[in-house]
C-alpha cells in the first residue's frame, strides 16, 4: 500500500503574506502584457492629457507664467505696471474696450512682432476688468463692417475699440483707432532698426484716449494751409475719431465750445486784429484775429498754431499767440548741433526734466526716443518781457482780463543752440500755455457749471514738425506727443495727469555685436577646436588604455 | 536605479560613444554659435543659432538612445535585465537619466560660448537666452524618451538610430508646416501635438508651466511606454 507523502515543512518559514486586492489585480497576466494592459496603457495616456489640457486652460486663464523680460524696477516686456491698470479701470463704469486681432490668435502668437503686441494685450485684458480681446476675419466683410476707414485692416492691423458698458458684443462701437503691429515698436532713426517695445504705453494712451470726449477740431484755411485729407496732422485727429472741420474765419463762426482750433503751415497771416469792429451780422471779414480771441475766451476754446515766423509774415498770428504769453523769434532758425543734419537746423529736441512742468507728464522720459523739428523758430515767453527761456519751470501769469495762465516749454533745444542775434544758448520749440478758466468767469455764466476747466495754446516754431512723413514715422515721437496734447485737451477734469507717466520705454534685446573679424576668428577657434578636441583626446586615452584590458 | 545609472555612465565613459557625442555636439554647436552670431557681427541672431540647434539636436541625440535596449536585446542580455530584481520602471528611468545627463552636461558646457556675447553686445537681454536653454533642455528629455522607446522596440541599433531621427523629424515637420494650414482647429490641434510650438514662448522670455507640465508629460508617457514594452516581454 502506498504511503501517504508527508509534506514537509521548513522550520521558521515565514507564512505566505496574503495579497491585497489590487495586488491580485497587478500580479495577474493579463495585466501585465494582455488586454488589461493596453486598457490601462490607453488610460493613463487619457489621463496625461486630460491633466495637460485643463492645466493649460487653467493657466490661460489664470496667466501662470512668468515673465523673465524683467528690466530695471522689475516689469517686464509683458508685464503691465499698476498706474496704467488704474487709469484704464478708472471708466469702467461708462465703458467697455475691445482689443481685436484681424488673425486668429496662433496666427497672431505666431508673427514676429503680433506675439509681443499679443501677449501686451492679454496682460491688458488679464488685469482689466472692462476690457476683451476678439479675433475677427480680415476676409470676412461682416467682419470689417464697422472697421473701414480709408482703407480695409489687414492682418497685422489692430483695432482698439470703445462701446458702452451695456452694448452687446458684435454692436457698432463708440468710437474706435486702428493700429499697425508697427505703431508699437520704436526704431533708431538712423539705421531704422526695432530696438524698443512701447506696447503698454500706445495701448494706455489710445484706450484713455477713446474714452474721453473728443472736442470739434477746426483747421482754419484761406491763408496757404496744408489741410487736404493727405496732410498727417489731419488724418491724426481724424483717426483719434475727433470731429474735423475746415472753416473760413472770413465767412464761418466758431461755435463750438471746447472746440480746438488748428492754423497749419500758414503762408499768409490772419486777419487784422481789431477788437471793437462789429458789423450788422458780427465780426466783419478780415477780423479773424478777433474771431480766435473770442473763440479762446468766451467759448474755451484751444489753438494750436505750426508756423514758419522766419519765411513768412505773420504778424496778427503773432499777436493773437502772444496774448497767450508766447513769443516768436523771427530773425532766423535756431541752429543745434544736436540735428540730424549736418546744417543743424532738424533738430533732436528734448524734453523737460522738471516735473513741476506742466508738459512733463506729456511723455515718458527715456533717452532713447526722439522728436524731430525742422526749421524751427525760437520760442520765448512773451508775458514777462525780455525773459529768455532757458528753466523748464512753468511760468504761472495774470493776463489783463483777470485770467490765470501757465506757460511752459514742451520741447527745447539743445544747450548750445543758437538764433542770430541772440546770445541765450536754449531756445523752445514748442511751448504751451494752459489757461484756467473758473465758473464765475464774466459774460458766460449762463453757460458754464461750477467745474473749472482749462484750454491751451500751443506753439510750434516749425511749419514742418506735424508734415505727414514725421507724424508717420515710428523713429520719432512727433505724433504721440500731439495725440497726448489732444487727450489732455479733451479730458473732463482738465487734468494732465490722466496718462500713466511712469511706463518706460521696453528695450528689445539687442543681438548685434561689436567684434572684428580678428575676434571672431580668435574665438571661433575656441569654440570649435577646443573643447571638442579636449573630448575627443580623452576619448582616445580611454580608448588605447581599455584596448588592453 | 543608482547601480544602474551608475552603470550606464560608466559605460558612456568607458566607451568611445560618449566621447564622440560630446566631441560631436560640442563641435557642431561651436560652429553654429561661430557662424551665426560671432563671424555675423552686426547681423549676428542668437535666435538663430538656437533654432538651428534644435535641428542638430534631432540628428544626434538619437545617437545617445539608439543602444539604450538595442544592444541588449541583440546581445540576449535583455533576459538578464527582465529577471533582475530590479523594477522595470527603475531600469527604464535609469537609463534615461544616464542618457539625460549624458545630453545636459554636453549642452551646458556647449553654452559656456554664450559667455562670449556680453563682452561684445549692447544690449543683450538674458530672458531669452535663459528661455530658449531651458527649452533646449526639455526639448532635449523629449527626444530622449522618444529614442528610449523606439530603441526598446527594436534590435537594430541603426534602425533605432534611423526610427527615431524619422519621428522626430516627423513631429518637426508638423511645427513647420502648420502655419500653411487654413483650418483653426486642425492647427490648434497639430500644434498641441507639436513638442516645437511650445519653445517659441521660452525664446520670447515666458517661462510657461503648462509648457513644463507638457514637456514632462512627454517623457512621462514614452518612458511608461517603455517599460509597458518590457512588461510584455517580461511576462509574455
Amino acid at each position: 500500500m502506498k504511503q501517504p507523502q508527508k509534506k514537509t515543512v521548513t522550520p521558521n518559514a515565514p507564512a505566505k503574506k496574503k495579497m491585497s486586492v489590487w495586488q491580485n489585480l497587478t500580479h495577474r497576466r493579463s495585466f501585465r502584457h494582455g488586454s488589461l494592459a493596453v486598457a490601462l496603457s490607453a488610460i493613463v495616456i487619457a489621463l496625461v492629457l486630460v491633466v495637460n489640457i485643463l492645466f493649460g486652460l487653467l493657466a490661460t486663464n489664470f496667466r501662470w507664467y512668468v515673465d523673465m523680460t524683467g528690466q530695471g524696477e522689475g516689469l517686464g516686456l509683458y508685464t503691465i505696471s499698476e498706474p496704467t491698470i488704474a487709469a484704464v479701470e478708472a471708466v469702467k463704469d461708462t465703458t467697455r474696450y475691445e482689443i481685436i486681432f484681424c488673425a486668429e490668435e496662433d496666427m497672431v502668437k505666431a508673427n514676429d512682432m503680433g506675439k509681443y503686441v499679443w501677449h501686451c494685450a492679454d496682460a491688458f485684458a488679464q488685469k482689466t476688468e472692462n476690457l476683451e480681446l476678439r479675433y475677427l476675419d480680415v476676409a470676412n466683410p461682416n467682419d470689417m463692417e464697422y472697421f473701414r476707414v480709408d482703407s480695409s485692416p489687414s492682418a497685422t492691423t489692430v483695432i482698439v475699440a470703445a462701446y458702452d458698458k451695456d452694448a452687446q458684443v458684435g454692436a457698432q462701437p463708440n468710437s474706435f483707432r486702428r493700429l499697425n503691429y508697427n505703431s508699437f515698436f520704436t526704431s533708431d532713426p538712423q539705421t531704422g532698426k526695432i530696438f524698443a517695445f512701447d506696447g503698454e504705453y500706445k495701448l494706455a494712451v489710445t484706450l484713455l484716449g477713446l474714452s474721453s470726449t473728443k472736442p470739434q477740431v477746426y483747421f482754419t484755411t484761406g491763408h496757404g494751409e496744408d489741410n487736404g485729407e493727405e496732410s498727417g496732422l489731419y488724418q491724426l485727429f481724424l483717426d483719434a475719431g475727433y470731429v474735423v472741420s475746415v472753416v473760413d474765419l472770413t465767412r464761418d463762426a466758431l461755435t463750438a465750445e471746447s472746440g480746438v482750433l488748428v492754423i497749419n503751415q500758414p503762408k499768409k497771416d490772419i486777419g487784422a486784429y481789431k477788437d471793437d469792429r462789429e458789423g450788422p451780422d458780427g465780426p466783419v471779414a478780415g477780423d479773424e484775429a478777433y474771431k480766435i480771441e473770442k473763440f479762446l475766451n468766451e467759448k474755451r476754446g484751444s489753438i494750436m498754431v505750426f508756423a514758419d515766423f522766419v519765411e513768412y509774415s505773420l504778424p496778427n498770428l503773432q499777436e493773437v499767440i502772444a496774448q497767450r504769453g508766447i513769443g516768436v523769434y523771427t530773425q532766423g532758425y535756431v541752429k543745434d548741433s544736436s540735428s540730424l543734419t549736418e546744417d543743424g537746423f532738424s533738430i533732436l529736441a528734448k524734453y523737460p526734466t522738471n516735473e513741476n512742468n506742466v508738459s512733463y507728464e506729456l511723455l515718458p522720459s527715456n533717452d532713447n526716443i526722439y522728436t524731430i523739428v525742422p526749421n524751427a523758430c525760437g520760442l520765448y515767453r512773451s508775458a514777462v518781457s525780455g525773459t529768455a527761456i532757458a528753466e523748464s519751470d512753468d511760468f504761472e501769469w495774470t493776463d489783463g482780463g483777470g485770467r490765470v495762465h501757465v506757460t511752459s516749454p514742451v520741447l527745447l533745444s539743445g544747450d548750445r543752440a543758437t538764433i542770430a542775434g541772440e546770445n541765450q544758448k536754449q531756445h523752445a520749440l514748442m511751448m504751451m500755455t494752459v489757461t484756467n478758466h473758473y465758473p464765475s468767469e464774466a459774460g458766460d455764466a449762463s453757460e458754464w457749471t461750477d467745474v473749472e476747466t482749462h484750454s491751451f495754446a500751443v506753439v510750434c516754431g516749425s511749419a514742418e514738425y506735424a508734415k505727414s512723413v514725421l507724424l508717420n514715422s515710428n523713429h520719432y515721437y512727433n505724433r504721440d506727443i500731439l495725440y497726448n496734447m489732444l487727450l489732455s485737451i479733451s479730458s473732463k477734469s482738465g487734468s494732465l495727469k490722466n496718462l500713466p507717466a511712469d511706463t518706460e520705454l521696453k528695450l528689445l534685446s539687442d543681438e548685434s555685436l561689436n567684434i572684428s573679424v580678428k575676434q571672431a576668428d580668435a574665438w571661433t577657434v575656441v569654440c570649435v577646436a577646443i573643447l571638442p578636441a579636449i573630448a575627443t583626446v580623452c576619448g582616445i586615452v580611454v580608448y588605447v588604455r581599455r584596448k588592453h584590458l | 536605479m543608482l547601480a544602474i545609472y551608475k552603470r550606464e555612465m560608466r559605460a558612456y565613459f568607458t566607451s568611445p560613444i560618449g566621447y564622440i557625442f560630446i566631441a560631436i555636439f560640442l563641435a557642431v554647436n561651436g560652429v553654429l554659435f561661430s557662424y551665426l552670431t560671432l563671424r555675423q557681427g552686426a547681423n549676428a541672431s542668437v535666435t538663430k543659432y538656437f533654432s538651428l540647434l534644435l535641428f542638430v539636436m534631432v540628428a544626434i541625440l538619437p545617437l545617445l538612445t539608439m543602444k539604450s535596449f538595442s544592444e541588449e536585446r541583440k546581445m540576449r542580455t535583455e533576459q538578464l535585465l527582465l529577471t533582475a530584481p530590479v523594477s522595470l520602471t527603475a531600469m527604464v528611468c535609469a537609463k534615461f537619466f544616464a542618457a539625460y545627463t549624458m545630453f545636459a552636461g554636453t549642452f551646458l558646457l556647449g553654452c559656456l560660448n554664450l559667455l562670449i556675447l556680453p563682452l561684445y553686445s549692447n544690449y543683450l537681454a538674458p530672458a531669452p537666452i535663459v528661455g530658449s536653454v531651458i527649452a533646449l533642455l526639455l526639448l532635449g528629455g523629449a527626444f530622449l524618451a522618444i529614442g528610449i522607446f523606439v530603441s526598446s522596440l527594436t534590435e537594430n541599433q541603426l534602425v533605432s538610430a534611423i526610427l527615431t531621427m524619422a519621428v522626430l523629424l516627423l513631429l518637426l515637420a508638423i511645427a513647420l508646416g502648420n502655419s500653411s494650414i487654413s483650418t483653426y482647429w486642425i492647427r490648434a490641434v497639430l500644434a498641441w501635438i507639436s513638442l516645437f510650438s511650445r519653445f517659441a514662448y521660452f525664446s520670447a522670455g515666458i517661462f510657461d508651466f503648462a509648457a513644463l507640465l507638457y514637456y514632462a508629460s512627454y517623457i512621462f508617457v514614452f518612458l511608461f511606454l517603455t517599460v509597458r514594452v518590457f512588461e510584455k516581454r517580461r511576462w509574455a
